[in-house]
């Protein structure tokens, strides 16, 4: 009885101290590894395309807007009344995009809105540091939307390639 | 030494009373200053240290690698308002974190730094540093009780059963160490390790005739009861975090807290620089010598005279000896420091249960079997 007793103990130190070096060992490991933090005012994220940041409007090659105003973004939003868009007939009775505002400051960036474009025409974009001093900044027209050419083919290549 | 603040003294014209009367403040105002100097960094060297070993960077924004962090928190600190809930103890709320303070900032005077440089050298000077750093578990009790706050109260209540479960131990692994010094004095302590082994080469240096090497399972335990003594992690139950908010100092803010904060930090310190004493040679070179005398005995001319004042060759050396041992004594104490920053990084917490049989049932019976194998050694080598 004793000598288990004993036994137990001496077993029980022995494995409780290799557990503790072991411990120690990895821990002494991680020394070794480079700092995950990252030191984000300076040094900003790599995103990817995925990423669901602020929303925007693409162009065609030629310059023109993407958006035929079909409005299918408006009825999927499930944060209702959040994008606005008022279409009007040109003298070809094309339909031209008057307005279309996006009040970023309500959106959840779900990406219903960009997965329900037909055209591609509204994307997410990778940008995140949305803050501002009002709420009626935070509403985005469509002048602030809108890309540049470049960019919209940037954007297009980089959507295709990780799709 | 003395002679030598003396002979500044009258070199400047300054009464001889005035160097009578302030040569023993002096290690006073070097103590005082050690503690808030220490802590400070130490506080940082913690904060690096931790965040070293989880693959993060630490403070790096206050000056260069954030080396002012400390001084930046203390400015904080200070400069808060001081809150006291209105159901507390007022007198007793203000008294605990002094009390739990005061005994530590005494055995900074207790413990040789250098082989002079010691503030009070007393005949029983490591039962007086047992004795005095008990005392500050009753400023965690008192601030606990006078809180007035439930979390408060655990956390004080854990502390005194911690402190007296850890203390038995950790004196009976300190009875080791007087039976193989055959004194209490601290400055024998230390002497009584130098010499090494035998006379031959290596054997002779002063790492092997260190305490740890007869009395390592005291070493162990006096190690791990002394992180139970200063509270800190894997025996952190006082202010346990996810249990008790945190703990005695709760509804503690601004320069009491600060006080908690530095008291901590100091006793870590001034423990592991008693550990490094009591086993691994106090202020003592590992080698058979001092580095500096190898190294400046034949460049210092064999007099030098600073200011009018001629300085012998022995008072330089003996002055560069001074600062080595200094050096010898931070450097095990810092490796030490690191050694527990290792474990706080590595370990979790214990339960209450776990902590209270770990000691009476593990850390108790090891001690009295290290106590035994010392009586054994000095039997057989009663030198």
């Amino acid at each position: 009885m004793v000598k288990n007793m004993s036994d137990n103990i001496l077993i029980k130190t022995i494995s409780g101290v290799t557990e503790i070096a072991r411990g120690m060992y990895t821990i002494a490991k991680h020394a070794f590894r480079p700092a995950i933090t990252l030191e984000y005012p300076e040094k900003k994220p790599e995103l990817n395309s995925r990423y669901h940041g602020r929303l925007a409007l693409t162009r065609n090659p030629d310059g023109t807007e993407m958006c035929t105003g079909c409005k299918c973004c408006t009825k999927v939003c499930p944060c209702g009344d959040l994008i606005h868009v008022e279409t009007q007939k040109d003298e070809n009775n094309k339909q031209v995009v008057t307005k279309f505002t996006v009040d970023i400051g309500r959106c959840i960036f779900c990406g219903n809105c960009t997965e329900a474009c037909p055209k591609g025409a509204l994307i997410m974009t990778n940008e995140f540091e949305l803050a501002d001093y009002s709420r009626e900044a935070l509403v985005y027209d469509k002048k602030r939307l809108l890309l540049s050419v470049e960019e919209s083919n940037k954007w297009s290549e980089m959507l295709e390639k990780d799709a | 030494m003395y002679e030598l603040y003396l002979s500044i003294f009258n070199k400047l014209g300054l009464p001889e009373i005035l160097a009578q009367i302030s040569w023993p403040v002096i290690p006073f105002i070097g103590v005082a200053a050690l503690v808030v100097i220490g802590v400070l960094f130490l506080v940082l060297m913690e904060r690096k240290v931790l965040a070293w070993l989880t693959i993060r960077k630490g403070p790096n924004r206050v000056g260069p690698f954030g080396l002012f962090q400390t001084i930046a928190d203390a400015i904080k600190l200070l400069i808060k308002e001081d809150i006291m809930s209105t159901e507390s103890n007022k007198i007793l709320f203000t008294l605990g974190p002094i009390i739990f303070f005061a005994p530590i900032m005494v055995i900074y005077g207790l413990i040789p730094y250098t082989g002079n440089l010691l503030a009070i050298n007393v005949a029983a000077g490591l039962f007086l540093i047992l004795a005095i750093s008990s005392l500050s578990t009753i400023g965690l009790v008192i601030s606990g009780w006078a809180s007035n706050n439930k979390y408060s109260l655990l956390g004080g209540m854990r502390s005194a059963a911690q402190a007296i479960s850890y203390e038995i131990p950790l004196v009976i692994a300190a009875i080791g160490i007087t039976l193989l010094a055959g004194s209490m004095n601290m400055q024998e302590i230390v002497t009584k390790q130098s010499g090494g082994v035998a006379q031959a080469a290596l054997l002779d240096w002063n790492m092997f005739s260190w305490n740890v090497w007869p009395s390592f399972i005291g070493f162990i335990v006096f190690f791990i009861c002394s992180i139970a003594e200063v509270n800190r992690i894997p025996f952190d139950l006082p202010e346990a975090e996810s249990e008790l908010v945190s703990g005695y100092n709760t509804e503690y803010s601004g320069m009491k807290f600060a006080l908690f904060f530095l008291a901590e930090y100091a006793a870590l310190f001034i423990l592991s620089v008693l550990i490094v004493t009591l086993f691994l040679g106090g202020y003592l070179s590992p080698f058979n010598n001092y580095l500096s005398v190898i190294l400046f005995q034949n460049i210092i001319p064999d007099t030098l005279s600073i200011a009018g004042i001629a300085i012998a060759k022995t008072q330089i050396l003996n002055l560069f000896i001074h600062i080595e041992q200094a050096f010898w004594l931070i450097a095990k104490t810092y490796f030490l420091i690191f050694m527990i920053m290792w474990i706080r990084a590595t370990l979790p917490r214990l339960r209450v249960d776990q902590l209270m049989g770990f000691s009476w049932k593990f850390l108790l019976p090891l001690s009295l079997v290290n106590l035994t194998i010392i009586a054994i050694y000095r039997h057989i080598f009663p030198n």
